[in-house]
């Protein structure tokens, strides 16, 4: 790969992921327009997408975002004040350049009058507070008594570059320079950390300026000429008063500074600032950063922004990776088995002490490809707030649990089927504010979405508070549609269940942005294909909140490893609450709803309801004498499951059935034994559910 | 005049003081000094000073100045002053840099003559313009 | 060899069922196996045997003998499994096939193979691609992909979906 690529590769990612931030900093303006800190991290995004397309080659995106930019920019000064258009358009501004960078520039005749669409509104950003002059912000009008039209601000600037910020880059001096664009400027460079030749590494900063700028501009004029190096130096800028005949002196002295260096005295130039004591405005832009950082060149700003060196990798070389490991684990664990059968003490050692690094390593390479969930949250921001505004509704949208950490697959796998979740809401679940007042609901409706650990799972939820979801309705539609006979008794969770069949919506009207009636099946088909389930709960006039499990990862798990007549399979270790002999366990028991004589597991006090294993996997051999009860746990809900025999636990790496098994139910996969051997990866979570309708069918029969 | 090259890559080219006596060996600065070559910049002038008792350098050449070109400009001149060398700086530089407030700073002129880092002005670092 | 070669020559696999002879184009076999331990899929159509482990990839096997309707044969030393690259829904997936034995590679100009007769062969028309003369008798040209296409190879008992016949249920009523 030639150094040009890899320069646009990194453009491509750094910007994309810059875009993705810059979208969040929006919607927060948006939220609260007065943030300053906001306002300008939207600026700096730009004027960095703007700068690195420029140096990676895209010309279009230069010219496009340079324009965004000025506008931007125009807003920070106040010239132009933050509206809901500037909002939309520097939205629709980044997708713009989000779109430009992935199809490589070309530019279509649609993108083109989008393009056009946005150009126009930055050139004319047409806002009624739009002043000829910057409007003076803040406290600036002290010095009236200044004799020139304008009035100077004076301010003292403290620059301290770190030593390492060479390799980023910059020169410092360049910003130096710059200053003196701003006004007339008096400039000394301190050298009193510069050490003797022979201890100087040419590679370290060492000087230091310190500067005293006289100009028109405002502080954040002066604060962006350090936009860049905020990180990677120490500044101090502070605005100090002056009186009339100070500062006609001190721009002599500036002045002839610049014409003829030779007759500039500097320590008269110090105290030439008299006001010291008075400072208007001081603030740390950046804090001191330890000098011992070795953080290569562009990377620096980045690593800034993160807290933390963060080193990219492709995710292919990760996955690959975490392929490699689980094939270490299944070597492992033949290991493990041969080293037995020898009965070598020695071996014994070497290969426990290898499956001790191993599991270490098996945690550590997942652990490289978990990711909080928050970003892909923040991504949903957008599509509630242009999906609300398009449906006239008010939504106030909260996340919480964003730094939840998920397999970085999984959470790719996720996006579609919550996207379909959140729309749903908005579009089915959410009422029009007239309907929500009419209801004495506030106006504002909520939606949130949450995310939280629960054993080896992460439990989403999307609640909403709108209407909720009509069971009578749900039912009825199921009832003309032949799911369900008009006799039968569901319960709540049935009703709620029926949700996710095919072809059933409640919807009354189809609309643009869901309710076809296909949707809520296929979140449940993605979600299961991830191993984890999905259920619905809603009271009517009140919420609806939409629940999903999913386990932590796909690739590597701790397994329980069972036997049925000659087969193995694996029981996910996080479901499992404990094992039990059947015999002990089992207990006739007399139910009181329907005074029907039951067996049930007696376990720990409570009676649970049990799955024979044979009977579900449908084994015609018979059972042994001895049979165990595993106690799985599911969310709040306990029952056993009757195998041949419990073997222990094992390091279960998952393989795909593939699409020849897609149909098949209640398994999420197989996996490699020791000695070759296949065992299937047994989805606990719905094997309750698949036993019941088989016992159902039977019974039918 | 020969060119001569120095560690890293780095280029200087030499001028032989125009008397055989002289004791002053006069460097010329390539047009432009990048960071990259600074550390062989940094010790190529290390060995020209220990070589030579008087040095000059002509930064008339030189289109820009940067920070770490400066800060080892201002090493040579404290080496020089601590082992009680001369140093003699031509210069400044190309016009545009000639009214550089930053390098400006740097100069004093005391009895008429122009000195280049006021805090260690001695008799051993001196500038002229030409 | 006087015979003119007309049409295009193209490599097969033979493998034997019963009494009868197949063939399938090379490019469909990904590799031939000796009859391996194989493990049991519940809940899967009796032909659909389960999944072997092939080199630590997990590859689902179905007995052609019981897809062709014929009786299960006694495993013996000549049971092979043919790993057969089959394409499911635009996917190319592994799939081994058990077949009594397997015989040769050989080739077969593409004029010398004949449109399947519509009667007298004992399974489904749609997976033959072909007949042609070989040795004493003939050969059946086999259309691997039909054979386990997506229908054949997902045909699930309902058991596990109450409403997924509900689903059927309605699409019969469409009809």
């Amino acid at each position: 790969m030639s150094t040009n690529d890899l320069i646009v590769k990194a453009f491509i990612n750094e910007t994309s992921e810059m875009l993705s931030e810059l979208e969040g900093f929006l919607l927060d303006l948006e939220d609260n327009p007065e943030d300053k800190e906001t306002l300008n991290a939207v600026f700096r995004v730009m004027h960095t997408v703007k700068g690195s397309s420029g140096m990676a080659g895209f010309e279009v995106i230069y010219k496009f975002a340079h324009q965004v930019e000025e506008t931007l920019d125009n807003v920070r000064k106040g010239v132009v004040s933050f509206s809901e258009a500037v909002a939309n358009k520097t939205l629709e501004a980044r997708d713009i350049i989000l779109e430009l960078i992935h199809n490589g520039e070309e530019v279509t005749p649609d993108l083109q009058a989008k393009m056009d669409a946005v150009h126009d509104f930055f050139s004319n950003p047409g806002d009624s507070s739009q002043s000829a002059q910057p409007a003076p912000t803040q406290s600036e009008n002290k010095s009236e008594t200044a004799p020139v039209g304008n009035k100077l601000n004076r301010f003292e600037i403290d620059f301290r570059p770190n030593p390492g910020i060479f390799l980023s880059g910059s020169d410092p001096l360049h910003l130096v320079h710059e200053l003196e664009l701003l006004g007339s400027v008096v400039v000394k460079a301190k050298m009193d950390n510069v050490p003797p030749l022979n201890h100087l590494k040419a590679e370290q900063n060492y000087v230091y300026w310190h500067c005293i700028l006289d100009t028109e501009k405002q502080i954040s004029a002066v604060k962006d000429v350090f936009i860049f190096v905020e990180s990677d130096s120490t500044l101090e800028i502070k605005e100090v008063q002056i009186d009339t005949a100070v500062q006609a002196s001190v721009s002599e002295v500036a002045v002839s500074s610049q014409q003829e260096a030779k007759s500039v005295e500097q320590p008269e130039v110090k105290a030439a600032a008299p006001a010291e004591g008075e400072v208007v405005e001081a603030k740390d832009v950046a804090q001191a950063k330890e000098p011992s950082d070795q953080v290569n060149s562009d990377d620096k700003k980045k690593a800034a922004n993160t807290i933390g060196d963060i080193i990219r990798v492709d995710a292919d070389k990760l996955d690959k990776f975490v392929d490699l490991v689980g094939e270490l684990v299944t070597i492992q664990a033949q290991l493990e088995q041969t080293s037995r059968k020898v009965n070598d003490l020695e071996l014994e050692n070497i290969s426990e002490n290898f499956q001790r690094l191993m599991e270490e390593l098996r945690d550590s390479a997942l652990g490289l490809r978990m990711v909080p969930i928050g970003s892909t949250f923040s991504k949903f921001r957008r599509i509630v707030r242009d999906i609300s505004n398009q449906l006239g509704k008010k939504v106030s949208f909260e996340t919480e649990g964003g730094d939840t950490e998920l397999d970085k697959t999984v959470i790719d796998r996720l996006n579609d089927s919550l996207v379909h979740i959140i729309r749903n809401s908005l579009d089915h679940g959410i009422e029009v504010p007239e309907q929500r007042l009419a209801s004495s609901k506030p106006e504002e409706a909520k939606l949130t979405i949450s995310a939280r650990h629960a054993g080896g799972d992460v439990v989403i939820e999307i609640r909403d508070d709108g209407k909720g979801i009509s069971k009578k309705r749900v039912l009825e539609k199921a009832i003309s549609q032949g799911l369900v006979s008009a006799d039968e008794k569901l319960s709540d969770d049935d009703i709620f269940k029926l949700l996710f069949v095919n072809g059933l919506s409640t919807a009354q009207e189809v609309s643009r942005i869901s309710g076809r009636g296909v949707g809520m099946d296929v979140v449940k088909k993605q979600i299961e294909d991830l191993s984890g389930t999905v259920s619905i709960y809603s009271e009517e006039g009140k919420y609806t909140k939409t629940i999903l499990t999913i386990p932590l990862t796909l690739a590597i798990i701790d397994g329980l490893l069972v036997k049925i007549d000659k087969d193995f399979y694996v029981v996910p270790l996080s479901s499992v609450e404990s094992c039990l002999e059947k015999a002990d366990a089992l207990k006739t028991v007399k139910t009181e709803d329907d005074n029907k004589v039951r067996k049930l597991v007696h376990y720990r006090g409570h009676f649970l309801p049990y799955i024979p294993m044979r009977d579900f996997l449908e084994y015609d051999t018979p059972a042994p004498k001895r049979e165990q009860i595993v106690v799985i746990q599911m969310e709040n809900n306990f029952y056993g499951m009757v195998v041949d025999e419990v073997i222990g636990d094992h390091q279960t790496v998952i393989k795909n059935l593939g699409k020849a098994f897609k149909n098949l139910k209640g398994f999420s996969g197989a996996t490699i034994l020791g000695n070759g051997q296949i065992a299937l990866i047994l989805n606990v979570g719905l094997i309750p559910h698949l036993y019941e309708k088989l016992s159902k069918k039977a019974g039918n029969e | 005049m020969t060119i001569k090259r120095l560690n890293k890559g780095f280029f200087m080219m030499t001028k032989k003081g125009s008397n055989k006596n002289s004791k002053n060996n006069s460097y010329v600065l390539p047009s432009s000094l990048m960071i990259e070559d600074a550390s062989g910049f940094a010790e190529a002038l290390l060995n020209m000073l220990c070589d030579n008792p008087n040095m000059s350098l002509d930064m008339r050449e030189l289109e820009r100045i940067d920070t770490s070109i400066l800060q080892i400009l201002y090493g040579l001149a404290l080496e020089a002053k601590s082992v009680n060398k001369e140093v003699h700086f031509i210069g400044p530089l190309k016009d545009d840099l000639k009214d550089t407030l930053t390098f400006c700073s740097l100069l004093r002129v005391e009895d008429g003559k122009e000195i280049l880092f006021p805090e260690l002005a001695s008799e051993g670092v001196s500038l002229e313009y030409k | 060899m006087e015979k003119e070669i007309k049409g295009i020559v193209e490599q097969y696999l033979t493998f034997v069922l019963d009494s009868e002879t197949y063939a399938v184009s090379v490019h469909k076999v990904r590799e031939v196996l000796e009859m391996v331990p194989i493990t049991r899929v519940p809940k899967m159509p009796q032909f659909m045997k389960g999944v072997l482990n092939l080199r630590g990839n997990v590859v689902p096997v179905i007995d052609l003998r019981l897809k062709f309707g014929l009786e299960e044969a006694e495993k013996t030393v000549d049971t092979s499994i043919i790993i057969l690259e089959v394409e499911i829904d635009g996917d190319m997936i592994l799939v081994g096939a058990i077949t009594d034995s397997v015989q040769e590679v050989i080739e077969l100009d593409s004029d010398t193979i004949e449109p399947a007769p519509t009667i007298g062969v004992e399974i489904n028309n749609n997976f033959i691609d072909g007949m042609c003369q070989y040795k004493e008798g003939f050969l059946i040209l086999l259309n691997i992909d039909s054979v386990l296409s997506v229908e054949e190879v997902n045909i699930l008992s309902a058991k596990s979906e109450m409403l997924s016949a509900a689903a059927e249920n309605d699409n019969k009523e469409t009809k």
